[in-house]
């Protein structure tokens, strides 16, 4: 009987339901996101405004292209030009390490401005790695892969998804974690700084004669080798990426929603980063 | 800036100390009070006749329980309707009325729930000093309640300022969720005290935070008093025997936290023969056994455990199994209670509380969450002589919280770890110094040890935890003195002092209470304090799990510091005084409160975690209105609370001061039990509030993570932190009591139903994308989370 009455209790408690969504005050926001490549040729920047809660969001909607959008360089101030979805400028404006860029977008009232630099390439110390075995909910053996960078205070390091797990008995190659789940290119971002710049991850390691879960490292147990690329970001590109991943994990229990910290200043949201690009080459399977 | 006004505080703090320890006009001013206050207490003795002193203990007659807070009135005739001396039991039932001239006196000894005794004590009984040992028989006709102190002999006493005492058997008398009455749950039904959720046992007073109400079972502090997420407290009402509640401007014995006392007094065992009491609730079971082992030497034996974790091991299937989390709690109270003889009592206690969920095998999620309390006591109560009483006690108190979230699939893995573990001493002397002076001193003394686990809420696969352990010590020593001013005006004044080891803290806290009985049985009441806090709870704000971290103040982490002020009044008017009302305003300001940055890492390699804490302050102010039935078949009351609490820091919220989330502007509880006949009882409690504080996105936008066309991500823009209301929230609870006999033993059948009238009342409300099935385009929908609809449950409680 008890067990009758607490299984009624429990399917009983906890409903979701639908509400009207109250009158919100909306204001419009502009939105940013300009990336500049170490050694690339082509600098975009992406405009977008913000759309109120109650529509239905389309990039549409939100896309905006009658901005004027400025980039300011060692070779000095270009302006952009709206290409379909992205505002660009390709050659001769080729972002070279080192050098300071600064932004400055102009649309509907708003006027934001930003800056960035490109960080030195970063410079691979140790890359390694191991299969462990933990005790965490059953004995599970996983593989630890470890990526050191030379510290450098001013630019923060991730790995990229571009990543390639070669298989040379079946000349395969894959590109596995570069589907990871969906995330966007620059994952595991870590800050330059001496005290973090050792990037550690971790995944389950395939079972025997089972499926493992696809996209963690222990794909890097089925192949020979494995190219990893790696880049050196703009500081500024730390914090953003840290608040970011956990306003993504916006809580529904009663917590409350921030904003990811950005570095356009004025009136628009969004990152202006400068980013080097390098590789690594780790050998696999395994011991 | 942050750091420059904690810097500036700490400065302010030491300061403080540094004046009032070297200042040679503060140490002339310290003993010309020590002079005033010495020679008050000698005029009495300057007489020549001799004086005696009447003191003793009162007891329960039936269970020989000491009766805490009955009131002892001394007169000198049989008819005398006012009395000329008297007392209020303390802790242990203990009361001295000093400095009696040789004469008949008449001692009426009352308390709430008990028949009066009266007492004759002629010319030749007073040779010497008198003990008495009262006993108070259980009055059938009146129901023990909700009791605020205001006696006729006591209508000037300042005990009842912003205190509330909650009796046992009233708490089990209130409507029960799962069938599991819970002291909490009814203490959040007073004015000034708050529930965070539905989901949550945790008390908000006047505006302060749950870690901020020092929360004391037989004088041990307990870190973290609750099960279930909250959703109980930790405390087996059937082991208790007294929970008494300050909601503000507390006396100088207790220190340590911000806003609130919750001192709960554990039952010593029955004297007169062993017994029990059980029960079983639709989650848990739970039994209790006291009595004598010797004639002097009594025990106390409560446990609680969960037992939904078997239903599910015998009720579910493999598959249901592989989905259903598993969880349980449990709690054990222990006590011995030892006379060595009429002058000396030694007591032994323990608490032992455990909960553990862990995720389901079939979870993609390794979930694993485990917290406990434990704590052990030892305590030597001396009566060195009628007007010397003393305490002494040797605490352990070990606690910690862990979390650790490990996925296969998702990028949450996570792992957090508090402990903390204290050893203690306390002593306090009580001296009945004076006709209108009791005074109190006391010290205690704390060596805490503190470890941190912490790691970033989100790595790929993994996580990178940052260790902290740190020690430290903190002393405090306290006097007061309850100072019965004239007939009419009482006052409570103290002051205690405070070291805390980790960053050289020394702090003074100041505390007065004062009662004026202007007319009749109207008193005005008013009291000021300034407390100070050196541990502090941190909650992470980015994580859907509970995360508590109890973090000590440090060289960078100010001690909180609340000063705040109550000024009320109170009448009692009806039958017997049955009903008490109680009007009070009061304004909090608090200092140095710590929560995360809204960047804070956690992947921190060689930094100090607090680093990543941001400090602000807050203010709380509002108006309660209490009116209390207190005795009768009829007991109850009615609570009002207008409030504010608002906090301010520089790095939330664009610096904009924000609401408090549980920020609540009208507050309003109608609470009663009634007795409809000797085998059927009633309770009911109405509640209703304005909707909490959240935060509420205003805006959607999405942008490319890093320049590429193909990848974005569509967010939500957050304005003002906590700028939103969620709807007001109501409910009706129902508890019926059946009293009969099941297999022999005196029982009763508890049926309660929680929201009665099934309102959806909102627990959290939130955006999320939703497919429109005839457009097929993803909308952002607004849902609300309603935790408890109309929720039955049955339990079943017997004696034995």
């Amino acid at each position: 009987m008890i067990a009758a009455i607490a299984t009624l209790s429990l399917s009983l408690h906890s409903c979701v339901q639908d509400v009207t969504t109250p009158d919100l005050p909306f204001v419009e926001q502009m939105v940013v996101s300009g990336f500049v490549y170490a050694d690339s040729s082509e600098v975009c920047v992406s405009v977008s405004r913000s759309l109120p809660l109650n529509a239905t969001y389309s990039f549409e909607a939100a896309s905006v292209a009658n901005a004027a959008v400025t980039v300011t360089g060692p070779q000095g101030s270009v302006t952009l030009q709206y290409d379909s979805a992205r505002y660009c400028y390709r050659a001769p404006l080729q972002a070279t390490v080192g050098s300071h860029y600064s932004l400055h977008v102009v649309w509907n009232g708003h006027d934001a401005n930003a800056t960035t630099v490109v960080p030195d390439k970063p410079v691979i110390s140790d890359l390694l790695a191991v299969r462990t075995t933990t005790s965490d909910r059953g004995t599970r053996t996983r593989i630890q892969y470890t990526v050191a960078f030379q510290p450098n205070a001013n630019s923060a390091f991730c790995v990229s998804n571009s990543a390639y797990v070669i298989n040379l008995a079946d000349s395969s190659a894959s590109d596995t974690l570069a589907s990871y789940r969906g995330l966007p290119n620059f994952r595991n971002v870590i800050s330059g700084k001496p005290a973090d710049t050792t990037l550690t991850i971790v995944g389950n390691a395939q079972q025997p004669g089972g499926q493992g879960f696809g996209g963690s490292p222990n794909v890097l147990d089925s192949a020979q080798f494995a190219l990893l690329k790696f880049n050196a970001l703009d500081l500024a590109y730390y914090d953003f990426w840290k608040t970011f991943r956990n306003t993504r994990n916006v809580s529904i229990l009663g917590s409350f929603g921030t904003n990811p910290l950005y570095n356009i200043k004025g009136g628009a949201i969004g990152v202006f980063i400068g980013v080097s690009p390098t590789v690594g080459w780790l050998q696999t399977p395994i011991n | 800036m942050q750091r420059r006004n904690s810097t500036t505080a700490r400065r302010k703090l030491r300061l403080e100390g540094r004046l009032l320890m070297t200042s040679p006009a503060q140490w002339k001013r310290v003993l010309l009070l020590g002079f005033f206050i010495l020679t008050g207490f000698a005029c009495p003795l300057l007489h020549a006749q001799p004086h005696f002193s009447i003191s003793g203990t009162v007891r329960d007659s039936v269970s020989g329980e000491a009766i805490i807070r009955a009131t002892v009135a001394l007169y000198t005739s049989p008819g005398a309707t006012k009395p000329q001396r008297g007392a209020l039991t303390n802790k242990y039932g203990f009361f001295s009325i000093p400095k009696l001239s040789k004469q008949v006196y008449y001692l009426g000894v009352r308390s709430i729930g008990y028949k009066t005794a009266l007492v004759t004590i002629t010319e030749e009984m007073l040779t010497a000093n008198k003990s008495l040992t009262i006993e108070l028989a259980p009055s059938i006709a009146t129901t023990k309640g909700v009791t605020v102190e205001a006696d006729r002999y006591n209508s000037s006493s300042t005990s009842s300022i912003s205190s509330v005492s909650v009796s046992s058997d009233f708490i089990k008398q209130m409507p029960a969720m799962f069938g599991e009455t819970d002291v909490f749950r009814v203490l959040q039904l007073l004015p000034g005290v708050k529930s965070p959720s539905e989901l949550s046992s945790g008390l908000y007073v006047r505006g302060g935070s749950p870690d901020q109400n020092l929360v004391l079972l037989d004088g041990v502090i307990v870190y973290n008093p609750s099960h279930l997420g909250g959703f109980l407290s930790t405390f087996n009402n059937d082991a208790l025997r007294d929970v008494h509640m300050i909601k503000g401007g507390f006396p100088a014995e207790y220190g340590g936290r911000l806003s609130s006392v919750i001192d709960m007094t554990m039952k010593d065992g029955s004297q007169e023969k062993i017994q029990g009491l059980g029960g079983l609730s639709i989650i848990s079971a739970r039994a209790t056994v006291e009595g004598p082992i010797s004639k002097d030497l009594t025990f106390m034996v409560s446990g609680r455990r969960m037992y939904l974790d078997l239903i599910r091991a015998v009720a579910l299937s493999s598959a249901q199994k592989a989905e259903t989390p598993d969880y349980y709690f449990y709690d054990l109270n222990a006590k011995l209670s030892w006379k060595a003889d009429e002058n000396n009592h030694f007591y032994f206690g323990g608490f032992f509380g455990r909960d553990q969920l862990t995720s389901p095998s079939g979870s993609d999620i390794g979930l694993n969450i485990g917290w406990g309390n434990s704590t052990l006591s030892a305590r030597w109560m001396r009566i060195f002589s009628p007007e010397v009483f003393s305490n002494v006690s040797l605490i352990y108190t070990d606690y910690s919280f862990k979390t650790d979230v490990q996925s296969n699939s998702a990028t949450t893995n996570f792992f957090s770890n508090s402990l903390v573990q204290d050893v203690g001493l306390k002593a306090d002397v009580t001296w009945f110094a004076a006709p209108n002076h009791t005074l109190k001193f006391g010290t205690e003394t704390t060596s805490h040890r503190f470890g941190t686990d912490v790691s970033d809420s989100l790595t790929l696969n993994g996580y990178v935890v940052t260790n902290q352990s740190m020690a430290s010590l903190d002393a405090a020593v306290y006097a007061q003195d309850e100072w019965r001013i004239n007939e009419d005006c009482s006052t409570n004044l103290g002051l205690r002092g405070y070291y805390f080891q980790d960053g050289k803290y020394f702090a003074l806290e100041p505390r007065l209470q004062v009662a004026y009985n202007i007319i009749g049985n109207v008193k005005l009441t008013s009291s000021f304090s300034v407390a100070h806090q050196f541990l502090h709870l941190i909650v992470r704000n980015d994580i859907n799990l509970p995360t508590d971290l109890w973090f000590p103040s440090t060289a960078t982490t100010a001690p909180e510091k609340s000063t705040q002020g109550e000024l009320g009044f109170e009448t009692t008017f009806g039958e017997h005084d049955s009903y008490l009302l109680q009007v009070e305003g009061y304004y909090k300001d608090m200092r140095n409160l710590y929560e995360y940055k809204d960047t804070a890492k956690f992947s921190l390699i060689g930094a100090p975690l607090e680093s990543q804490f941001t400090s602000g302050r807050g203010e709380a102010y509002g108006m309660e209105v209490f009116v209390n039935k207190r005795v009768g078949d009829f007991t109850g009351w009615l609570g009002y609370t207008l409030s504010w609490t608002k906090l301010y820091f520089d790095e939330l919220n664009n610096g904009n001061p924000f609401y408090a989330r549980y920020d609540r502007r009208h507050d309003l509880s109608l609470t009663f039990s009634y007795k409809l006949s000797e085998s059927i009882d009633f309770g009911a409690s109405w509640v209703y509030g304005t909707g909490f504080a959240f935060t509420m996105p205003t805006s959607q936008y999405a942008f490319s993570m890093d320049g590429s066309t193909g990848r974005s991500y569509v967010q939500q823009y957050f304005t003002e932190r906590n700028g939103y209301r969620l709807p007001s929230y109501h409910r009706l609870d129902l508890n019926f009591g059946f009293h009969t006999t099941v297999f022999g033993l005196k029982s009763t059948i508890q049926l309660s139903i929680y929201n009665a009238y099934n309102h959806l009342n909102p627990f959290a409300q939130y955006f999320t994308n939703q497919l429109d099935p005839n457009t097929g385009q993803t909308v952002l929908t607004m849902k609300q989370i309603t935790l408890f609809p109309f929720f039955p449950s049955v339990a079943w409680n017997f004696n034995f």
